[in-house]
């Protein structure tokens, strides 16, 4: 929780819990899209009402409070609503611009969506659910997943599609399920140019495939 | 003069965004509100009397009518000053304006 003030008037801005969390993240995504498409006013408002809705302030004392009590009060409460850094929360690649609309889609979905899933999993009444800090929301979230896929993963190993023929080598080399990106490893970044100086006892012996791929001979 | 709410905040920084200099070319505070104050009013004269019209909280025949031309150029430095100009570009700038 932390205070401040707007016009003079104290306030206190707080994390906001699951139901609540999610408002506020449409409301930042509405956010994004307005700034994107220069829509200043519409912007100015949305933002307004969004620090409105939070603090509990009247909309008109946002409206016309001063310009940076407003963007101040906004950059708190945004910095209390963070989410900590939890895999599944990773963008790892660029966003996708044209995301698949699917027929089912409403607007305030996500809220059923979330309830859904937890009290499916944990039994839990909406109230519970509405009331989670979303941390743990997210970490239970990414439980739910990562046992979905090792389930998902399992399912595959047992059929027949996982272990394609190889021409080649006249075998069935087992091919393993794709997992969604938040749970490959981080591929390394090796920076260009630099060379890495191992011990002499610590370089293998005999043949050696190397970084460039070529096969030479270590003594 | 109050300090403006957002939204108009927002309008005036797109009103006064073409005449606002490199903050490395002046470095001062009072440096970079002259330089706007000169820009603007050597550029685009309506544009400054519709800035500060909005500083104001007025419409443009009233500041015509109201301020000598010396009178203008402290209310809107003033102006300028009380709407934090410096922080307003850095926000708007960071918003992507």
């Amino acid at each position: 929780m932390a205070d401040l003030y707007l016009n003079g008037t104290q306030y206190s801005a707080v994390r906001l819990k699951l139901r609540q969390w999610l408002l506020f993240e449409k409301a930042q995504v509405n956010i994004k899209k307005l700034i994107e498409n220069k829509q200043t006013d519409e912007y100015a408002n949305a933002l307004c009402l969004l620090v409105s809705n939070t603090l509990g302030a009247p909309l008109n004392q946002v409206q016309d409070a001063p310009w940076y009590d407003v963007v101040s009060a906004y950059g708190l409460i945004n910095e209390l609503n963070q989410v900590r850094g939890i895999p599944l929360t990773k963008q790892t690649g660029p966003p996708d611009s044209k995301e698949p609309e699917i027929p089912w889609e409403y607007s305030g979905r996500e809220w059923y969506w979330w309830l859904h899933t937890l009290s499916k999993e944990y039994g839990w009444l909406p109230g519970q659910v509405e009331e989670l800090d979303i941390d743990d929301a997210i970490s239970l979230l990414q439980e739910i997943l990562v046992d979905e896929q090792i389930n998902r993963e399992w399912q595959w190993s047992l059929t027949e599609l996982a272990y394609p023929y190889n021409e080649t080598t006249k075998k069935h080399v087992f091919k393993a399920l794709k997992r969604p990106e938040w749970m490959r490893d981080q591929p390394q970044v090796i920076l260009p140019g630099l060379k890495l100086k191992f011990p002499k006892f610590m370089i293998p012996v005999g043949r050696v495939i190397g970084e460039d791929e070529n096969e030479r001979l270590v003594s | 003069m109050s300090v403006l709410s957002l939204s108009k905040a927002v309008k005036l920084y797109r009103l006064l965004k073409p005449y606002i200099p490199d903050i490395h070319q002046e470095p001062t505070a009072l440096g970079f509100v002259s330089k706007i104050v000169y820009n603007i009013r050597e550029q685009n004269p309506r544009a400054y009397v519709d800035a500060l019209a909005l500083m104001q909280g007025t419409d443009v025949s009233t500041i015509i009518e109201t301020y000598t031309p010396e009178e203008s150029v402290l209310e809107f430095t003033h102006g300028l000053e009380e709407n934090q100009i410096l922080a307003l570009q850095d926000y708007c700038i960071k918003i992507g304006l």
